[in-house]
């Protein structure tokens, strides 16, 4: 009972506290936004840059081709330039730049390149080859036309129409692409909804850190040492804190899985699952954010320290870059970390697991989360023992 | 000069509270050496010490916030340490700094405070009702404690320590920064409790409130219970000297170094007006005085002699005045 008792005044002063409400309420809707912004919507197709001279009737068939693949999104330029950075900044995965007078040059046999921009990492191969089968098979009237130009001396514009008439009947030969191996993401998952699930264990953790903050605060104002001066323990004053803490933690995650899925159709995998993992990784940031708000240090130290921690924690934890890609050292590092744990699960959700799956996650980060708040509690007590 | 004065023994009825041979230490600082005191039921015992004294220390130590390193602290006849929660509901601690929720209202503040002293219930919210109107807060029961005045919060800080009713009531400087009619206000109530049975600790830079309130003193000084005694009692070791009060601005300090060396001058300490003299015979010593301050820069614009109180006490014992 006393344990509610703390842990809800705890929920309530940040509650009513205005410069908490923001990251309290505000800040989640801003996480949603940008989560989904990147990961919602569209989330499937992969976006093609257009520019160049595409006036041209050539250009209006291969651009017609490319858009009749529904895993392409195209995005038209004015600019080449333009295309190009945006190209570089990660907003599309590749471009294709036209240059002008192509049909003509053709016709009187000069040659035309057509350029594909893209970056070293990504999808460029794959969409090299697919640019590359839009633009054989709208040249090949013109390949015909050519051909008869230079071998049987007929003029271009006699033979062209006859060749674009006979083009379907042209039996095209194209490579079938399979990848073996483990891939990083799972099939049907959407481009980036890994990366809801990294955003989300990032926030949670680094709200919860500095939640601590709360706790510093209270201990400045004597309340924690008049608390402990009633029949309470300085373990049930822990508890408390660590309960207000999990409360408010646990209801942000919450809050930005359902605000994200219904606003953006973030798809979060098995919700249910996810909610589990949320509420177990809630009870680790919590005993994490409870024993850092337990050390001798003031409010802005602990700001300090407790974003730091949260952004080296996320990062080891494969919070920011996912874990396969990491050194095997750091891996072994992240089993180490909440952070860790969670994305593991989260992974194990978007291949498809299901919540038994999940039994080994949630009991770590169970275990970490009550191991954290021991520790909090034996520091809190010393914190109180030393003269204010 | 540090021989403790011993009081009579408390009446016949048990001590609500009974402190032995406390210690504690901050590493090479012994801030508390050996304190022994008792308290009994509807008595209050007044504190005093000079800043740094050891009186926080002492006190945190019998309300069990903080572990003493050596030593004995009853209360009710359980003894009390920071780990045996149980003894702590015979305890009311009222802390020097107010400690509330600001973002809570008072209400919310004392049922907060009363469900960790064990209180629930039908109890409790009568308690709370109780107390809102003992502090005089009952008007302002929804708001949040951030509006109230220093008074108001001054009021449910002591407010909470009675909730559940304590056999030990530790006050610690409850009327710092308050106003006078709250401090009015707070005094009363003490008063009051007492009359009803409470035993009261008592600690203030305010001699006067030591003086109204407290039944017996005890004077601490570098950790070490230098004496202990009614009032009566602790004058007596003044002896039959005058106490000089001088209102005076210049030089202070090196007035009262030239003021301590003339004959008949037993101490001589800097207050918030100017200075305080104990002296044995003030009629003759006074030009001498006044020459002295003269010569030392001082500008002296009033004088008064007085019986000794426990302010003289105080100096002659420390040699400080007690908001030194």
């Amino acid at each position: 009972m006393k344990t509610l008792s703390i842990g809800w005044v705890y929920v309530l002063r940040i509650l009513r506290e205005p410069a908490s409400l923001f990251f309290f309420f505000v800040f989640p809707v801003v996480m949603v936004f940008i989560i989904g912004i990147q990961f919602g919507g569209q989330g499937g197709r992969v976006q093609l840059g257009i520019s160049g001279d595409t006036s041209q009737a050539i250009t209006d068939q291969i651009t017609g081709n490319l858009a009749g693949n529904q895993a392409l999104e195209l995005v038209f330029y004015e600019e080449d330039a333009e295309m190009l950075a945006a190209v570089e900044r990660g907003h599309i995965s590749a471009g294709v730049v036209f240059p002008p007078q192509m049909a003509a040059r053709m016709a009187v046999g000069q040659p035309v390149l057509i350029g594909f921009v893209s970056t070293p990492a990504g999808l460029g191969p794959q969409l090299q080859a697919t640019v590359q089968q839009a633009v054989t098979e709208e040249l090949i009237p013109y390949r015909a036309a050519r051909f008869a130009v230079d071998i049987l001396g007929v003029g271009f514009q006699e033979s062209f129409p006859l060749a674009s008439a006979l083009a379907d009947q042209v039996i095209l030969t194209t490579v079938a692409v399979e990848s073996v191996g483990e891939s990083l993401f799972p099939p049907g998952l959407g481009r980036f909804d890994g990366g809801a699930a990294s955003n989300l264990v990032l926030f949670m953790f680094l709200t919860a850190l500095t939640g601590a903050t709360a706790m510093v605060a209270d201990r400045e104002m004597g309340l924690d040492t008049r608390i402990v001066s009633t029949p309470t323990s300085v373990a049930r004053l822990m508890s408390g804190y660590v309960a207000g803490q999990f409360g408010i933690t646990f209801f942000q995650g919450v809050y930005i899985m359902v605000l994200s899925l219904a606003i953006f159709g973030v798809d979060w995998s098995n919700l249910g699952g996810s909610v589990l993992l949320v509420m177990a990784l809630s009870l680790a940031g919590a005993g994490a954010g409870m024993l850092l708000g337990s050390f001798r240090l003031a409010e802005a130290a602990t700001i300090g320290i407790g974003v730091t921690a949260g952004l080296v924690l996320g990062a080891l934890g494969g919070a920011m870059v996912p874990q396969e890609l990491l050194p095997d050292a750091v891996q072994t590092v992240a089993k180490f970390t909440p952070q860790g744990w969670a994305m593991l699960g989260f992974r194990d959700l978007q291949w498809g697991g299901s919540v038994l799956d999940l039994a080994d996650n949630i009991a770590v980060l169970a275990g970490m989360g009550v191991v954290l708040a021991g520790a909090a509690s034996v520091s809190l007590r010393r914190t109180l023992a030393r003269p204010s | 000069m540090n021989t403790p004065v011993t009081a009579p023994a408390p009446d016949a009825s048990p001590s609500v509270l009974q402190v032995e041979d406390l210690q504690k230490s901050y590493g090479e600082i012994h801030a508390v050496k050996g304190v022994s005191f008792e308290i009994a039921p509807g008595e209050n015992y007044g504190l005093l010490g000079p800043n740094g004294a050891g009186k926080t220390t002492t006190i945190q130590m019998i309300a069990g916030v903080l572990a003493a390193d050596g030593g004995r602290v009853t209360v009710c006849g359980k003894e009390l340490t920071t780990t045996t929660t149980s003894v702590k509901s015979h305890i009311g601690w009222v802390p020097q700094e107010v400690a509330l929720y600001d973002r809570l209202s008072a209400r919310e503040n004392l049922a907060f405070f009363g469900r960790m002293q064990g209180l629930s219930g039908k109890e409790l919210a009568n308690r709370v009702e109780e107390v809102l109107h003992l502090t005089a807060l009952a008007d302002r029961a929804g708001d949040k404690t951030i509006k109230f005045s220093g008074g108001m919060r001054r009021r449910l800080n002591i407010g909470i320590g009675l909730l559940h009713q304590p056999d030990l009531l530790i006050l610690d400087e409850p009327t710092v920064g308050v106003d006078v009619q709250s401090r009015a206000s707070i005094l009363d109530q003490v008063a009051e409790m007492t009359r009803q049975g409470m035993a009261v600790l008592y600690t203030t830079h305010y001699i006067e409130e030591v003086e109204r309130l407290c039944h017996r003193v005890g004077i601490i000084d570098h950790g070490t219970m230098i004496a202990e005694g009614t009032r009566a009692e602790l004058v007596k070791m003044v002896g039959e000297r005058d106490q000089v009060l001088i209102t005076a601005d210049g030089n202070l300090s090196e007035g009262t170094d030239r003021i301590s060396e003339l004959d008949g001058v037993h101490q001589a300490g800097i207050t918030n007006e100017g200075m305080e003299l104990l002296v044995d015979d003030a009629t003759p010593l006074l030009p001498r005085v006044f020459e002295t301050l003269t010569r030392s820069g001082v500008a002296a614009s009033g004088v008064r002699v007085e019986e000794p109180d426990l302010e003289a006490v105080f100096l002659h014992l420390t040699g400080r005045a007690l908001r030194d």
